[in-house]
Parts: structure tokens; C-alpha cells; sequence
């Protein structure tokens, strides 16, 4: 048992290692610092506009209807910002994971990984980590344009907690894909396209396929399988174990892939 | 210590390994030789794990590189022919981060890393970005990566490359302090360098093992004394006395030097061809024994064999 608990450490402090190294080469890079003030730029334009729009809404709806319409705040102002957030992932994710396998096979560094006592899936877990600790740095300063209003409004803080709950899941995804496309190719060009091809795809997809058949077993899983769906229930202040859960096997199975795919690389 | 048995790897259609079988034991120095595109490289990321044979067994320690990858690399220390370093990090975090992913002891790291610093001469550079240093300093950085988990066992693909005269003594030396503790597999075109430091050598052409053994046995098995006067006015005449003597094989006239190839039974041919030389009139100036060095057996072998790839 003590072994086994030790081992574990092992195997944990390994994978912290590599976090830690990916994590600080993405942010001490200049591209990190450009991408975060490009998005302010947007969302504070967003942000704005949109506060703009709700304020002489509400000015022009009767006193009543605008003190029980409160919450609606979360629709004209968050809504779009959560939108434009989101909007802005799908591209600065794969910018964030590009590097993670690419660059380490063009420089000749993943002999490294590759001999060291490291698993494949010790590998991407690290990888994965790292990237999404970055991402997270992202959605955290979004984060603070809902703060901001929290100063000057009231509202109801579920809706906008869960969804964010949901983009940071929505976030795991995109980094799942990022991390599979940067191990697909040892070009940082195209593994940036492929990831961005990927996390578009899973936005358009269910629309395309959802009529390719009628089997209602065949629907039911487009309709499971259909992520933006997943998002907006959290979006809508609806916290669905289901979605949950799905957005969790989704990832796994993203990891898995790609633990695959390195172990394909190895043996080749 | 390593047993590495009918290893075959294809690229594609190319064959760059064909069925090389060797083994090491532990606490040995072994010179891993070969021109260039012979397979070591090849032979050597295939040991570490980095690639996949197409068929054969590597095995460390009595354990199958492939079936046993964590405990087998726990035990190695790896320098790639291209060392793996990143730019953007500092040498000491970079030591760091190497020791933590091949698991040294938390408590051990920091010390690890000094005592690392040390043995390969970074000590003016180790809170310096990797991108901004020498070739060398790199090389040696490479070096120090692979000597973080204090391995039983350690390849070293061309490890001198790009060194200054002092510091490839300072490796040699290294590698010499190595011995008998650690088991290590260096490649190298440098043969000076194998005559020192290691006692036995594995030479590769062509993807196939084409010779391996003890260094002063390999010395022997190609036992072929030569000898070469040098002489004021040299003569047809001469030419054919010496090729008459007893125990010369072969006379090559090269502009007043004669060089003789002497069969390996001869005794006191020295003797011979001096006094032939000098009785003749011809002007004795110089008589040089020539020994075979590993540059000679490797030259021998490699053309012997057909040439390089
Ligand atoms: N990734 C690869 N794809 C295709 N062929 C390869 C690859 N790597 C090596 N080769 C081929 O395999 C053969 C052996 O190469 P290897 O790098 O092992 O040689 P080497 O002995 O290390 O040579 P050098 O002394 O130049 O370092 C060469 O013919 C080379 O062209
Ligand atoms: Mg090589």
C-alpha cells in the first residue's frame, strides 16, 4: 500500500513537472501576451456595446417590467460576451497548444520525453495541463467584465457562474483537440489550422449529420453527441449532470486518442 | 548490462539496420563505430526507447527495453546526437525539470543539479538562457541532462562534438571516473578518443555489425607490422633486394621512401632491411616501425567491406 501510495507521488510529480515547464514556456512567450490584449480588446468592445444596448432597453421598458426583468442582464450583457469569448477560443487554443508536440519533435527535444521513465499518457496529461492552465488564465480575466458589472448591478450570480462552469468545460474540449492536432503534425502551421479545423467541426457537425438518417437511434445519439446543445444548458442557468458527464467522457476519450497517437509515434 | 539481439529497423524500403546482435556487460566502456549513415544513431535511439525496432530484442539490465519501458529508462542516461535543450529556458531549470521528469528525489534535486554542474564545467553558466550559449556550452548542458538520474547506463551519441581541446579531456576524464560504476556506449568519429577511454569496440557498416571486440585483441587480430626507410638514392636494385629479403611481404616505392608490409611470424626484419640498406650504398637516413592504430583497422574495414553509404 505504502508502495503503491509512493508510486503515485512519482507519477503525479512527474506529470507536475511537465505542466510546469509547458506552462511557462507558453506564457513567458510573447504570442500569450498579444493574443490576451487582442482579446480584451474585443470583449471590452463587446462589452460595452452591449451594456449600451441594455441600458436604454430598459430605460424605454416600464419601471416594473425592468425591476423583475433583473435578471436579464445575464442576456443582453453576458450573453454576447460569453458568446465572443467562446468565439475567440475556437482560435487562440490551438494557438496555445501548437508548440506542446510540435515543436518538441522538430527540435529533436522529445528524445528526451521518449527516454525518460515517463508513460505516453503521463505525456499528454502534462501537456493537456499545462495548456489548460493557460486557457484558464484567458477566461479568468473575461471573468472580470462580470465582476465589474457585479459593481454597478445586481443580479443573480448562478447563471453567470454556471456559465462559465460550462465554458471552462467547453474550454477542456478545445484543449483535448488542440493537444491531439499538435501531436498529428510536427509543423506549427498546421497543427494550429488542424486545431482550429477541429474545434470548428464540432460546432458545425451536428447541424450536418443530424439529417443524414431518420432512425431515431441515429438522431438521439447526433442529439447526445451535439456539444454546442450541452453548452447552452449551462449557458441557460441549467446545471444537467448529463452534460456534464459528457463533456468529462468527451475529454477522456480526446486524451486517450492522443495517447494513441504518441504511442503510434514511438513505434514508428 | 545491455544485450541488444538481432536488431533490424527499416525506414520505408531502407535498411538501416540488418540483425546486429552485441551485448555489453555492466561497468564496461564500449566504442560504438561506424562512417557515417552506418545505423549507430539508429542503433542507439532504439536502445533508449525512442524508436521501435522493425524486429529483434533490446535489452537493459535483463529487461526488454519495449516490454519494461519505466524500469529500463529509470536506469539511463541518454545524450541524442542533437541535444535536447530548449532556448527559452535556463540551464539550471532545465536541469531541474530534467531531474524531476526522471524521477531524482525531491529532497536530492538540488544537489543533483550542483554536483552535475560541476563535473561537466557550467558552473559560469547556469543561471543562463540555453539559446544564448556556445555550441560547446550546449553540448555540455546535453552532457549534464544525462547524468541527472545517475544512470547505470549511459549512451552517448557523439558527446565531444563541438568541444574545446580542454574540456573534451575534461569528458574523457569524465567518461574514466564512469568506469567500472556505470556501463557506457559512446559513439564517435574521433578514434583517438575510443583508444583512450574505451576497452572495447563495436564497429558498424552498413547497418551490420562488422567487428567487435577488445581493443588490444583487435590490435593483434589485425597484427601486421610495416616498416619504412627512407634512403638518400633510391634504386631499382634496392627495390628488389629488399622484396628478396626473408619475412617481406610486399615493397612500395614512394619517392625514396620504401614502404615494406612484414609477414607477422618474421622475427629481426629490422635488423635485415638496415643492414640491406646500408650495405647497398644508398644512403641510410631513417627506419620507422609503423604500428597499426584503430584508424588503420577501421579504414581497413570499412573498405574492405565495400564503400560507404
Ligand atoms: N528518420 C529516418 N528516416 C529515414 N531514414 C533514416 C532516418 N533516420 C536515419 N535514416 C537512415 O538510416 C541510416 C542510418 O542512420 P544513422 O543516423 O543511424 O547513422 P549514424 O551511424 O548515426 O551516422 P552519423 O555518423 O552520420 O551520425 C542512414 O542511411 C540514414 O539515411
Ligand atoms: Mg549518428
Amino acid at each position: 500500500m505504502q508502495v503503491m501510495f509512493n508510486n503515485l507521488g512519482v507519477y503525479v510529480r512527474q506529470i507536475m513537472a511537465l505542466t510546469k515547464k509547458d506552462f511557462f514556456q507558453i506564457i513567458s512567450s510573447p504570442m500569450f501576451f498579444i493574443i490576451l490584449g487582442v482579446s480584451c480588446f474585443f470583449w471590452s468592445f463587446v462589452y460595452v456595446r452591449s451594456l449600451i444596448v441594455f441600458a436604454s432597453e430598459s430605460m424605454a421598458m416600464p419601471v416594473q417590467m425592468a425591476q423583475e426583468g433583473g435578471m436579464n442582464i445575464h442576456y443582453y450583457v453576458f450573453f454576447p460576451l460569453l458568446a465572443q469569448v467562446n468565439l475567440l477560443l475556437l482560435f487562440i487554443v490551438p494557438a496555445l497548444t501548437m508548440r506542446l508536440f510540435s515543436e518538441e519533435r522538430k527540435l529533436q527535444t522529445f528524445d528526451l520525453l521518449m527516454s525518460s521513465p515517463l508513460t505516453s499518457a503521463q505525456i499528454v496529461i502534462g501537456k493537456f495541463c499545462s495548456a489548460y492552465k493557460c486557457s484558464f488564465i484567458i477566461i479568468s480575466v473575461s471573468f472580470i467584465y462580470i465582476l465589474i458589472t457585479s459593481l454597478f448591478a445586481d443580479f443573480n450570480w448562478t447563471m453567470p457562474f454556471l456559465s462559465y462552469l460550462g465554458l471552462l468545460l467547453l474550454t477542456a474540449v478545445y484543449v483535448s483537440l488542440g493537444v491531439l492536432a499538435s501531436a498529428l503534425s510536427s509543423s506549427l502551421v498546421l497543427s494550429t489550422i488542424l486545431g482550429v479545423v477541429f474545434n470548428v467541426f464540432i460546432w458545425i457537425i451536428t447541424n450536418q449529420i443530424k439529417d443524414i438518417s431518420s432512425n431515431p437511434i441515429f438522431s438521439e445519439l447526433v442529439e447526445y453527441l451535439n456539444i454546442p446543445m450541452h453548452f447552452e444548458q449551462f449557458v441557460m442557468g441549467k446545471f444537467v449532470i448529463s452534460s456534464f458527464c459528457f463533456f468529462i467522457i468527451i475529454v477522456t476519450f480526446l486524451i486517450f486518442l492522443t495517447v494513441k497517437v504518441i504511442d503510434i509515434l514511438r513505434w514508428r | 548490462m545491455i544485450r541488444v539481439q538481432n536488431l533490424t529497423k527499416k525506414y520505408g524500403d531502407r535498411l538501416a539496420l540488418d540483425q546486429v546482435s552485441f551485448s555489453v556487460a555492466g561497468g564496461e566502456v564500449v566504442g560504438f563505430l561506424g562512417p557515417n549513415g552506418a545505423g549507430k544513431t539508429t542503433t542507439m535511439r532504439i536502445l533508449t526507447g525512442c524508436l521501435a525496432p522493425t524486429s529483434g530484442t533490446a535489452e537493459i539490465d535483463g529487461k526488454d527495453v519495449f516490454e519494461y519501458p519505466v524500469q529500463t529508462k529509470e536506469k539511463l542516461g541518454y545524450l541524442p546526437e542533437i541535444p535536447p535543450l530548449y532556448g527559452d529556458m535556463y540551464v539550471e531549470d532545465y536541469l531541474k525539470y530534467v531531474g524531476q521528469i526522471k524521477r531524482c528525489p525531491a529532497r536530492q534535486l538540488k544537489d543533483q543539479v550542483d554536483s552535475c554542474v560541476k563535473k561537466t564545467g557550467l558552473s559560469q553558466v547556469r543561471s543562463r538562457l540555453i539559446q544564448n550559449l556556445s555550441k560547446g556550452y550546449r553540448q555540455r548542458v546535453g552532457i549534464a541532462q544525462a547524468l541527472m538520474n545517475n544512470p547505470d547506463v549511459l549512451i552517448l551519441d557523439e558527446p565531444t562534438v563541438g568541444l574545446d581541446p580542454a574540456q573534451v579531456i575534461e569528458i574523457r576524464g569524465l567518461i574514466g571516473d564512469l568506469k567500472h560504476h556505470h556501463t557506457v556506449i559512446l559513439s564517435t568519429h574521433i578514434l583517438s578518443e575510443v583508444e583512450a577511454n574505451c576497452e572495447r569496440v563495436i564497429i558498424i557498416h552498413q547497418g551490420k555489425v562488422a567487428v567487435t571486440g577488445e581493443l588490444s585483441e583487435l590490435r593483434q587480430k589485425m597484427h601486421q607490422k610495416s616498416l619504412s626507410v627512407r634512403v638518400e638514392q633510391p634504386s631499382s636494385q634496392l627495390l628488389s633486394q629488399l622484396q628478396a629479403l626473408d619475412g617481406v611481404k610486399e615493397v612500395q616505392d614512394e619517392r625514396g621512401i620504401y614502404n615494406i608490409s612484414v609477414s607477422a611470424e618474421a622475427s629481426n626484419v629490422n635488423d635485415l632491411v638496415a643492414r640491406t640498406v646500408i650495405d647497398s650504398g644508398a644512403g641510410f637516413l631513417e627506419l620507422k616501425e609503423n604500428k597499426f592504430n584503430l584508424e588503420d583497422i577501421f579504414i581497413h574495414i570499412t573498405r574492405s567491406q565495400g564503400g560507404g553509404s
